[in-house]
């Protein structure tokens, strides 16, 4: 027999499930656009059913139920997809921060524009070219000082932002440590509350929920691998070395390197951390690697420009702006009348680094004075004229302990026509300006035009002979560096430089479209399994609604067959 | 397969962005008309670019260059022209003066003419072309030529013999000047002396002198013909430089400019599927079941 109130508790044990379901549909629907949540179900099951006891069996069937229960609340996920997911974010975090980086190295470069490199450094082998055509022109002059200058401050900028640029990734990349960090603790800190949530039987889904987005995160910014232990703590390890164990998270230590940038070391044991991939993993390629590499083929670029402008510079003429008069070559006439013409050239003026000027002067009728002040140190030397008279004669006036060597080359080519010429006289004292550099500096950081050469610009020397205001030869020499494209030289470099930039970023950039439609398709499949459709929730809502009004129906029936039994029943000849 | 609220709103969303995206780069090339504007564009396109681009604004330079040049030699032809024409004035105050029935005064008048010439002989010689001496060889900044009176009278000669070159072609050099001590000694040289022979009535000195004179119009024509020849070989240089420029902005601008037709006709396209992607998105995202319950 089964007891008189046994529908009752069936009925009320209904309406509790119902209304359990619902609270769960209302879960879902309040969380419908909470990041990282999972739709969880009702698992409903039937309770133990009733074998009624009795010596000898009821004639009807047997094992009746007794109704229903919440056996699981269920947490939708599917694992597998969460794991993919976090291996192609990795990648797509790495390549993002890489073709960011290029992106805005791309943008300091500025190519192809009016305004880039290239273009100034066809301005400047211009200004070279216009040099050649009109070397006594003092605007020609000026206008080649003014494009060197704007190609140096070009040069010096592009390196200054790349440094900057570098210095940016850095700050990021102790952001990105500091982000672990707090994860680590965030992750330490639930699995905790996960474990004791587990060992009393419950289901942690809203934690779990949440330790999974922060998973979900960190596997954006490096590469991870974890496993779940048998207590729900999750183990988060960086390249085989555990980050999270348990409750306890290991801390990343930022210590400032040698080079003012970041070193990023494990705090127990000090060793450098390995990220494998990653936001941070891309942003410190780019910071040791990428930018590093741009700033040693500009530094090439600009080294390159030094050495090969300077190289032919020096071995040039100048003009002299104050009587705009020629100097270099002279006259001499001893005090018999006898008149040589004297070239004067250099083997080696390296040592000068500063605008040299050196000056002749007679010293009595027989001797040739030759003082000048090399980087601040004044030195004389004299030569004997009669030592001069013969063609093809030569002195070498010796500064060597200063990197200064000039030679004189007496009887030298006859300036003067042979028929008509008297002769061509010149002052005793005379100055001769040669042999120093166009641009100071080594590389992109610290390329300027020479200060002496921005002081005036008569000195830039457009001829290679002395006394030859019309000679452009020089600075045509300089201008056909431009002609070489080779990788050694300026234009080559640059070239090079540039393509690489362009395939570098082009690379990264489909890389990230390639690993963000991987990552968008497994959101999607993600979405499909865990995400809550309004819809789904708005049927289930009804459908337990009306469970709830029929177990409520059913409980109104046994009430009023309860009623019938106690009110009803045994009341017959009253 | 479930489809969720939020799977429509982002699909809608991304599919957006993509077409936006889209639009933003055409409305870019559209209005920039350029089709590369950072080397990740297209990394061989820009690495062919740079190249044309240089090669542009060297064509450019030898173009001037070549003006320059031209300008210069036109210069000197026509200073040559002039002494050639003064050297024609001498020979027939020449072959007049060798005539033994002249006076000494007849030829001390021609005398006079023919100090004229040599005074104009130095002016030409001090020609300038802008503020160059276009006979100084490269001492261009001061005048060449200076008449001394003597005795004996002669011309000096401060310039020398260095080239002024000119570059029209990568490495294709060309020395444009012709120097003050090429063609003028000779001809100052016969002057003076045909000066002299007038001055002194020396018929037969004036009769040897002609031949100083002729010779010295001689040099002057083959020197002019040098220059013309330079000429040429400058209109040349410059018809074909005109060429390969045309040529070089041609393939500059297959790699950087925009195929107009092809750009407009992408934006159409982009435009359209834009607005439909906004028309399904507002349609698909609004209804619910909630809708449809009472």
């Amino acid at each position: 027999m089964r007891s008189t109130f046994f529908g009752l508790d069936m009925a009320l044990r209904a309406l509790q499930t119902q209304q359990q379901a619902i609270d769960i549909t209302n879960h879902n629907v309040a969380n419908a656009n909470t990041e990282g949540f999972s739709r969880q179900t009702a698992q409903l099951g039937t309770t133990e059913p009733y074998t009624v006891p009795a010596f000898n069996r009821n004639p009807g069937p047997g094992q009746v139920g007794t109704g229903v229960q919440v056996e699981l609340v269920k947490r939708v996920r599917d694992l597998y997809l969460d794991a993919q997911i976090r291996q192609e974010q990795q990648a797509l975090g790495r390549w993002e921060a890489t073709s960011n980086a290029l992106q805005q190295i791309e943008v300091i470069f500025n190519e192809p524009s009016d305004s880039g490199l290239n273009t100034l450094m066809g301005r400047f082998w211009a200004a070279w070219q216009d040099l050649t055509s009109n070397p006594e022109d003092v605007a020609v002059r000026s206008n080649l000082v003014e494009q060197a200058n704007n190609l140096a401050v070009m040069l010096r900028r592009d390196y200054d932002q790349l440094v900057a640029l570098r210095h940016d990734m850095d700050q990021q990349i102790r952001i990105k440590a500091a982000d672990v960090n707090g994860i680590a603790q965030q992750l330490a800190d639930l699995n905790a509350q996960i474990a004791a949530v587990q060992l009393t039987g419950d289901q942690a889904n809203d934690l779990k929920d949440k330790r999974d987005l922060l998973l979900d995160r960190l596997s954006k910014i490096s590469k991870i691998s974890y496993n779940e232990a048998g207590n729900g703590a999750v183990n988060v390890f960086l390249e085989g070395m555990p980050l999270v164990e348990g409750n306890r998270a290991n801390t990343l230590r930022v210590a400032e390197g040698a080079d003012g940038f970041a070193r990023i070391t494990w705090s127990s044991n000090g060793l450098a951390v390995a990220f494998g991939g990653g936001e941070i993993q891309g942003l410190l390629e780019v910071r040791d690697a990428g930018i590093p590499q741009r700033l040693e083929q500009l530094q090439q670029l600009a080294s390159t420009l030094i050495t090969q402008v300077n190289g032919i510079h020096r071995g040039g003429f100048g003009l002299d702006g104050s009587t705009s008069e020629i100097i270099a070559g002279l006259k001499l006439v001893t005090a018999g009348g006898t008149s040589t013409n004297v070239a004067i050239s250099a083997i080696d003026v390296s040592g000068a680094t500063e605008k040299t000027v050196y000056t002749f002067s007679s010293a009595g009728a027989s001797q040739l004075t030759l003082s000048a002040t090399i980087n601040g140190v004044a030195r004389t030397q004299t030569v004997s004229v009669s030592d001069m008279l013969g063609a093809g004669s030569t002195q070498v006036l010796d500064f060597s302990d200063l990197g200064v060597k000039l030679t004189l080359v007496g009887g030298g080519t006859d300036a003067s026509a042979a028929n008509i010429v008297d002769s061509l006289t010149k002052p005793a004292t005379d100055e001769l300006t040669t042999g120093f550099d166009f641009f100071t500096g080594t590389g992109a950081n610290d390329i300027a035009v020479h200060p002496a050469v921005l002081a005036n610009p008569n000195v830039v020397a457009a001829a290679s002979v002395p006394c030859a205001p019309g000679d452009g030869s020089n600075a045509l020499a300089i201008a056909q560096l431009q002609h070489r494209s080779d990788e050694a030289s300026v234009t080559g470099i640059y070239k090079a430089m540039i393509a690489q930039l362009g395939v570098d970023g082009e690379g990264a950039q489909t890389m990230v479209t390639n690993e963000d439609l991987l990552v968008q398709h497994l959101e999607r499949r993600k979405e499909t399994v865990s995400g809550i459709s309004l819809d789904e929730e708005t049927a289930n809502l009804i459908r337990y609604q009306h469970a709830y009004q029929a177990a409520a129906r059913v409980m109104t029936a046994i009430d009023e067959m309860l009623n019938t039994i106690i009110n009803g029943m045994g009341i017959v000849g009253r | 397969m479930r489809i969720t609220e939020n799977m429509m709103t982002e699909t809608m969303l991304r599919n957006l962005n993509v077409n936006t995206e889209r639009l933003e780069a055409l409305q870019d090339q559209l209005t920039s008309g350029k089709r590369i504007r950072k080397p990740s564009d297209d990394p061989p396109a820009v690495a062919l670019a740079l190249g044309f681009r240089a090669e542009l604004d060297k064509t450019k330079q030898y173009v001037k260059n070549i003006d320059a040049a031209s300008s210069w030699l036109g210069t000197t032809d026509s200073s040559l022209d002039a002494l050639s024409s003064l050297l024609l004035r001498a020979r027939e105050l020449a072959v007049a003066g060798a005539n033994d029935t002249l006076s000494a005064e007849d030829r001390q008048a021609m005398a006079n003419e023919v100090a004229q010439l040599l005074d104009q002989a130095v002016v030409i010689g001090n020609s300038t072309y802008g503020d160059q001496y276009i006979f100084a060889g490269q001492k261009t900044t001061t005048p060449p030529f200076t008449l001394v009176a003597g005795p004996p009278e002669h011309v000096n000669y401060d310039g020398d013999s260095g080239a002024i070159v000119r570059e029209i072609g990568a490495n294709a050099v060309l020395s444009i000047n012709t120097t003050g001590d090429t063609v003028f000694p000779t001809a100052f040289k016969a002057l003076i002396g045909l000066k002299n022979a007038l001055e002194a009535s020396d018929s037969d000195a004036v009769d040897a002198s002609l031949s100083d004179v002729q010779q010295a119009c001689n040099s002057v024509l083959a020197e002019r013909a040098k220059v013309g020849a330079k000429v040429n070989r400058l209109e040349v240089a410059q018809s074909r430089l005109e060429d390969i420029r045309i040529n070089i902005a041609e393939l500059l601008s297959k790699q950087e400019d925009v195929d107009m037709a092809e750009a407009v006709t992408h934006f159409s396209v982009a435009e359209s599927v834009y607005k439909a992607a906004l028309a399904a998105g507002s349609r698909a995202v609004q209804p619910s079941l909630l809708d449809y319950l009472r």
